[in-house]
């Protein structure tokens, strides 16, 4: 551990990235791991978890959707560790598995008889937590402050919930309320000024891009522009999909609406990464298809 | 070198070319400057690099070099590297480290007269591509399957010689053709150059070989939709159209022809004035010799028709004087067409295509001529009805009602009419004025209706509680009782006697009751039944007088209803309104009006009248008729029932199924809708038979005559007339009764039109339908081939590789200045081609269009469209387009050997190009034979308008005089040009197109079937204009290529592709856009970005825009097209 550590109390972690902090967008996850122990947190990989399903393995094959959740619960639970995860989608599927294998001692009983054949066995103690969670329950943004090695002062950063943060409020975020306020918390620790619009909580477009590419485009075109118009230099989500589609099909939503966007879209742990005053390269933050503007000093 | 890891032993070979390059590069100046190339560790120059002796100085020099890289300067790699890479392979190398500099076309060939530029351009390519050499990285063939398959688009000569030789090597082929036969414009020809012989004598054989031939799938009359390529081949989406003729079971013997009424223009004869039959086959000796209907769609009558009646379709048998056929076409839709006949607005003449060339056709004229022919009233034909059990009453014998019970009916279900009135007909039977419609026409019409069996109670009021039975015993009860009570003004002295209504004033005069008229009537109302209030009281001799509350142009009678009744001396007053009646001791003596300032409707949707104060004024009347309405008098019939009714009282159905709220119970005419025309109500009474035969599971039988098709627009019938030379023919004027001859009586104001008159004007019918749908072809055709109700039906075809014989079409010479298009005697040298057919439509006469007369002084003219920079016109083609010289000797040596042996022909020309095997022998032969040649182009044509002759002006330059030649025939000798519609098919397979517009090959010496997709061949005119001869060499090349390329179905995989470096991919789609291969897709599974090498052709485009630099091409990787880069800015001097 680095002495940027005030020695106290790391809470290791069985680190969920899910596919897309894996692939395409694996800079979240080499960000995470970059902050990683300026947050207190250490990150255990499981080479053998599986994919959540993302919702799709439901939708045809419920049960099955279910069991290779317990199973990914039940390898961490082995450990002893709690799942932290960087995706919405990931973290929503998660929740709803566990839910129902909560709930449902007959299916809980059938997974685990099938657990039992690799030697596994779901117990319900595992909790699954989202990077945003960790940093603003656990942590809390006055102590992200205390860690900041330069500020964000003068950036207008808007905040990008992505929809599985927020809905179905009861599963993801029950005591949360009417209008989240903890990215901008995050946002404000870290010096820069968070930026108020209308589109912080819609979705980003993902899921629908398959059934409508033309519905997805037009979603990151909503929310692009009323960033933009809202003064925002760029945008942060703490969902690997929703960086992906605001980032990657940006253009896409250029083209359509005929206008220059240029709105650059962060991962959650690279604003803590600028933040903490980590270079580019090592929050991957040249990946991304919309660059950082120029004549902005971070990072 | 200080790296010499990834030093590679590099040779470099120069070639001389004989010449082509060695006369304008100092090749040895090029070799010393390259064996100073680090990278370069041999230089050699030969003289024939290609030769067998260049290619074995190159292999080995490898061996003894122990060389392991190439570099040759040499001609455009689109010739040699694949030779030079399995020459390279052969000596023992990887054949992908091999590069190219292309010292020909891009350094002797444009620099030729600047040597020292173009040894300066050499150095440098030498310089880039070494460094490339340096970095290339070897790479492996794969191998990929497809389909043995192939397809031939285009069946002219061609794609006709190109199938037969496909199937002679071992493939099957699909052969497929937009035209309803295959033979192309070879068919068109007559006669072909340099023999003479017949074209179809030549062609038919040829087209029977892939007719008959089991290995070749002949699709005709079908459109390529999609085509496109995938890893099995080329995938291709075709669209069958419909010929409404089973193809199987067609013989081919044209009975179908014989009673097609409908003639339309005939396009095979390329724009000369000539017709065909709908039903038809494209030419004498189709292939395949299969009939066809040629149908359009809709025409816009059927459509703007309440009943949707066919005028079309009996316009066409009244022409052909098949009157009885005629009524039965629209006794087929109409049930009351006597009364249509006489008294319907029409509305399908105001969208007749006609309408602007001579006017509308007089269309309800034409039936009521069918209608009252005698042989149509002595002997119809009559539909067959089965019959069934289920029972429909239906109250009300008017249009609604006799509709509904006509249609029921024809479905053989037992219907019953019952009618309050004496008679049945409703409106027309007691209202309508004998002028108009006289009893006995309508009579007519019942009777027909009754003939098939419907049940008519007259006299029989049906009350509340018989309609309540009625709904038990009954299936379904339809109700069409029409509107009957007169609307009045509640104005001051509107119940004075002498104020009278004017429903129950023309039933009383129909009826023949004696009325107590005065000799000053007023009329209040500006409809239908206000003009026949009016023309009737004028008949009993009284002066008439009209208030209207619209404008003269608002009213809503039929206009010639108000024409003939101010004709008649009806005086007319619009936009005024009563105000009050006045009366002395009781009686009537006059009506107060005030003009009307505006008009609007109110909740109920009544007309209201503002009113302009003291602008009143006074008319004398001793009697005051409303006609400004009628409603419906129902309350008491439906008492009881549950039904809804809307604010001016009519009863609320569905708009669909015209249903009651009352299950069972059907409501129509203007009870449902309000006061509207008698066709429209018998389009409701229709409607509603549909709606109860579906309800009692008996579906009426229904044909959808247009299946799929659009409607015919009124601007594209104009079109289409105009292209058939429709000349402009005035609408045939019916006859009327002169005012003085009518307006004391009840004859008939309007004749019926002569039997003469009713050909004429049913001959001007544009048929812009193409087939009428009259049905007839059905029970002629003993193979029962015809299908009305075809649709056109898509294949999807797998092949292994394409030839595209698409072929060319005619320039159109209307844009130059000979006068085509203007002058009818300015033809071209394909429609005169067409006229010395035997069997075309002059019967093998030369004639001058305008007259019919021979064509005896003929001038033709060549390059119209072609050799445009040597005429100095940007509206012409600059290439040469071959065979119009030819063309122009065979018919007039054809001419004035055989068809008008003392015509005097001039060949206007600029070159005569004779180029091919016998062809300057027969230009000699031609030339003996006293045709003149000159040579300059004419400047103009003009015409003589009294004698139809043409004044040609032309420039003789070997004479130098000016020659005025007074024609009866100009000939334009056009251009060809690629074919129509090809584009998209170009586009899709990602092939090319030269600056012409024609298929670009792939190399125009040694490969000029091949295009730069591999298994993608071109033949005949699709690539450049060019003769019969000609298209078939290349026809028989482009097989034999093809057949080469896919072999058995093993083909070598070009490994000169895009990759994707997944770690690098953000999956954003860019290269899946660019890509025009389809090749690249974003897999949402993997979220990265996959080649699909068997598409992808190498092209780059998606490197060149990947943002993150995730995707390469092998073999022009960043880092080899870096160090070309680097190494041109190295020479860097003075480039």
């Amino acid at each position: 551990m680095s002495s940027m550590t005030d020695g106290a109390n790391i809470t290791r972690f069985a680190f969920f990235p899910g596919c897309a902090a894996k692939s395409v967008a694996r800079e979240g996850s080499d960000a995470l791991r970059a902050v990683a122990e300026h947050l207190q947190i250490e990150l255990v990989d499981f080479d053998d978890f599986s994919c959540c399903g993302a919702g799709v393995l439901h939708e045809e094959r419920p049960n099955l959707g279910v069991a290779v959740n317990a199973r990914n619960f039940a390898i961490a639970e082995r450990q002893g560790l709690d799942i932290l995860t960087i995706c919405n989608t990931c973290q929503l599927t998660m929740l709803k598995s566990k839910k129902r294998l909560d709930d449902n001692e007959a299916l809980r009983d059938r997974v685990n008889g099938r657990l039992a054949e690799f030697g596994l066995e779901y117990t319900g103690k595992v909790k699954i937590r989202h990077l945003l969670q960790v940093v603003t329950e656990d942590l809390g943004p006055e102590r992200v402050r205390q860690k900041l090695k330069r500020g964000l002062d003068g950036l207008n950063i808007a905040p990008f919930y992505g929809c599985h943060m927020l809905r179905p409020k009861e599963l993801v975020n029950p005591d949360g309320e009417g209008d989240p306020r903890t990215l901008e918390n995050l946002i404000a620790a870290t010096g820069a000024t968070p930026v108020t619009y209308d589109s912080k909580a819609d979705c980003c477009g993902f899921h629908v891009m398959l059934v409508s590419q033309q519905t997805s485009v037009r979603r990151v075109r909503n929310t692009m522009l009323d960033a933009r118009e809202s003064g925002a230099d760029l945008v942060v989500t703490p969902c690997s999909l929703c960086q992906i589609t605001l980032d990657t099909f940006q253009h896409k939503a250029e083209r359509e609406s005929k206008r220059e966007i240029a709105m650059p879209v962060i991962h959650l742990p690279q604003l803590i990464g600028l933040a903490l005053g980590l270079d580019h390269e090592a929050l991957g933050l040249p990946r991304h298809l919309v660059p950082l503007p120029e004549g902005i000093d971070i990072g | 070198m200080a790296d010499n890891s990834d030093r590679r032993r590099i040779g470099c070979f120069f070639c001389r070319c004989g010449g082509n390059i060695s006369d304008v590069i100092d090749l040895e100046q090029l070799q010393s400057f390259a064996s100073d190339i680090d990278d370069l560790e041999f230089v050699q120059i030969n003289s024939f690099t290609c030769s067998s002796e260049g290619q074995a100085n190159l292999q080995a020099a490898i061996k003894e070099e122990n060389l392991d890289g190439v570099m040759i300067g040499a001609c455009t790699p689109r010739q040699y590297e694949e030779m030079f890479r399995d020459t390279i392979e052969e000596a023992g190398l990887n054949p992908y480290t091999l590069e190219i500099v292309n010292l020909r076309e891009q350094c002797s060939y444009p620099h030729f007269y600047e040597p020292e530029k173009a040894l300066e351009k050499a150095k440098l390519l030498v310089q880039g591509a070494a460094g490339k050499t340096r970095r290339l990285i070897p790479l492996t063939r794969g191998s990929v399957r497809i389909s043995t398959d192939t397809a031939v688009i285009g069946a002219g000569i061609a794609g006709i010689h190109a199938a037969s030789t496909l199937s002679a090597l071992g493939h099957k082929v699909h052969l497929i053709e937009r035209d309803a036969s295959i033979g192309g414009n070879m068919s068109r020809v007559v006669k072909i150059f340099p023999t003479d012989d017949c074209a179809l004598c030549t062609l038919s054989p040829r087209m029977d070989e892939v007719d008959k031939n089991k290995n070749i799938n002949l699709m005709t009359w079908t459109d390529v939709d999609s085509i496109h390529k995938v890893p099995e081949g080329i995938a291709i989406t075709v669209n069958h159209k419909p010929r409404y003729v089973d193809e199987e079971a067609c013989t081919g013997c044209g009975k179908c022809t014989d009673v097609c009424p409908v003639s339309i223009y005939n396009g095979f004869n390329q724009g000369l004035l000539s017709t065909k039959k709908a039903a038809h086959k494209p030419y004498h000796a189709a292939v395949p010799n299969k009939y066809l209907l040629e149908k359009r769609g809709a025409p816009p009558c059927k459509t703007a028709c309440p009943v949707a009646q066919n005028p079309q379709g009996y316009a066409a048998l009244i022409a052909s004087g098949q009157y009885r056929e005629a009524l039965a076409l629209i006794r087929r839709d109409n049930p009351l067409p006597s009364i249509c006949g006489r008294v319907c607005p029409h509305p399908c003449e105001d969208q007749c295509s006609r309408q602007f060339a001579g006017g509308a056709l007089a269309i309800a004229s034409l039936k009521r001529f069918v209608m009252e022919h005698p042989d149509c009233n002595s002997d119809p034909i009559m539909p067959t009805v089965d019959k069934r059990a289920q029972k429909v009453a239906i109250i009300g014998g008017g249009p609604a009602g006799l509709a509904c019970a006509h249609d029921l009916a024809l479905a053989g279900i037992d219907v019953t009419v019952f009618e309050a009135a004496a008679k049945m007909g409703g409106v027309a039977a007691i209202s309508l004025p004998d002028y108009r419609l006289p009893s006995d026409i309508l009579d007519r019409d019942i009777a027909f209706i009754a003939s098939l069996g419907v049940a008519m109670k007259t006299g029989v009021r049906v009350t509340n509680s018989d309609l309540k039975q009625y709904l038990g015993q009954y299936d379904a009860v339809f109700l069409g009782v029409g509107l009957h009570k007169d609307r009045v003004l509640a104005v001051p002295g509107h119940d004075l006697p002498g104020v009278l209504r004017g429903g129950e004033y023309l039933r009383d005069i129909k009826l023949g009751k004696t009325i107590p008229a005065g000799e000053n009537i007023v009329v209040i109302g500006g409809g239908n039944v206000a003009m026949d209030v009016a023309r009737t009281a004028l008949r009993s001799g009284a002066s008439v007088q009209v208030l209207c509350l619209e404008s003269d142009e608002d009213m809503p009678a039929i206009r010639t209803e108000i024409d003939e009744a101010l004709e008649e001396g009806v005086l007319l007053h619009n936009r005024v309104s009563p105000k009050q009646f006045i009366s002395e001791r009781g009686r009537l003596t006059g009506v107060e009006y005030v003009k009307v300032s505006g008009v609007s409707t109110d909740a109920s949707g009544r007309l209201k009248a503002e009113t302009t104060a003291g602008s009143e004024a006074i008319v004398k009347a001793d009697t005051v008729i409303f006609a400004i309405g009628q409603q419906a008098d129902v309350a008491g019939l439906l008492n009881g029932l549950d039904i809804e009714f809307t604010a001016t009282g009519t009863i609320c159905t569905s708009a669909d199924t015209l249903e009651t709220s009352v299950p069972g119970l059907y409501a129509g005419g203007d009870a449902v809708s309000g006061p509207t025309t008698i066709v429209e109500a018998m389009a409701t009474g229709k409607r509603a038979a549909r709606a109860i035969a579906a309800s009692i599971d008996h579906p009426l039988k229904e044909l959808d005559p247009y299946p799929g098709l659009e409607d015919v627009s009124v601007t594209e019938g104009w079109t289409l007339g105009q292209k058939a030379g429709a000349r402009h023919a005035a609408r045939t004027t019916v006859k009327v009764l002169p005012p003085a001859e009518r307006k004391s009586n009840f004859d008939p104001v309007e004749q019926a039109m002569t039997e003469a008159e009713a050909i004429a004007e049913a001959s001007r019918c544009l048929q812009c339908g193409g087939c009428s749908d009259c049905r007839l072809c059905e029970p002629a055709c003993e193979a029962g081939a015809i299908h009305y109700d075809q649709v056109a039906e898509k294949e999807e075809l797998i092949v292994g590789g394409v030839i595209m014989a698409t072929g060319f079409k005619e320039y159109d010479p209307s844009k130059l200045y000979y006068g085509y298009g203007e002058y009818d005697n300015v033809v071209t040298q394909y429609q005169l081609a067409r006229m010395l057919d035997p069997m075309g439509p002059t019967d093998g006469q030369v004639l001058r269009p305008s007259d019919g007369a021979t064509a005896k002084k003929i001038v033709m003219v060549q390059c119209v469209g072609s050799r445009g920079d040597a005429q100095g016109n940007s509206d012409m083609h600059a290439y040469c387009s071959r065979v119009c010289c030819m063309v122009a000797i065979k018919h007039a040596g054809l001419i004035k050997k055989s068809f008008v042996t003392d015509a005097e022909i001039y060949i206007c020309y600029i070159d005569i190009r004779a180029f091919g095997k016998g062809y300057e022998e027969y230009y000699e032969r031609t030339r003996n034979q006293g045709i003149h040649f000159i040579k300059g182009l004419p400047a103009q044509v003009r015409r003589n308008d009294d004698t139809g002759n043409l004044l040609v002006t032309v420039d003789d330059q070997l004479s130098g005089s000016l020659l005025n030649i007074d024609a009866d025939l100009v000939v334009l000798s056009t251009a060809m040009e690629p074919a129509e519609d090809v584009d998209p098919l170009i586009k899709q397979l990602g092939i090319q197109k030269d600056e012409s517009g024609f298929i670009k090959e792939f190399h125009l010496k040694i490969q000029p079937t091949s295009t730069a997709i591999k298994n993608v061949m071109v033949a005949g005119t699709a690539q450049g204009a060019k003769d019969i001869t000609d298209c078939i060499a290349q026809a028989g090349n482009a097989a034999a290529t093809l057949a080469g390329y896919i072999g058995n179905g093993e083909v070598s995989l070009n490994p000169q592709t895009a990759y994707v470096m997944v770690d690098k991919c953000r999956a954003c789609a860019r290269c899946e856009d660019a890509c025009e291969f389809s090749a690249v897709k974003v897999l949402t599974g993997s979220l990265a970005a996959e080649v699909e090498r068997t598409l992808c052709e190498g092209c780059g485009k998606c490197a060149a825009i990947c943002p993150t630099g995730a995707i390469a091409v092998h073999s022009a990787e960043i880092e080899q097209i870096g160090s070309m880069i680097e190494g041109y800015r190295s020479t860097g001097t003075d480039q």
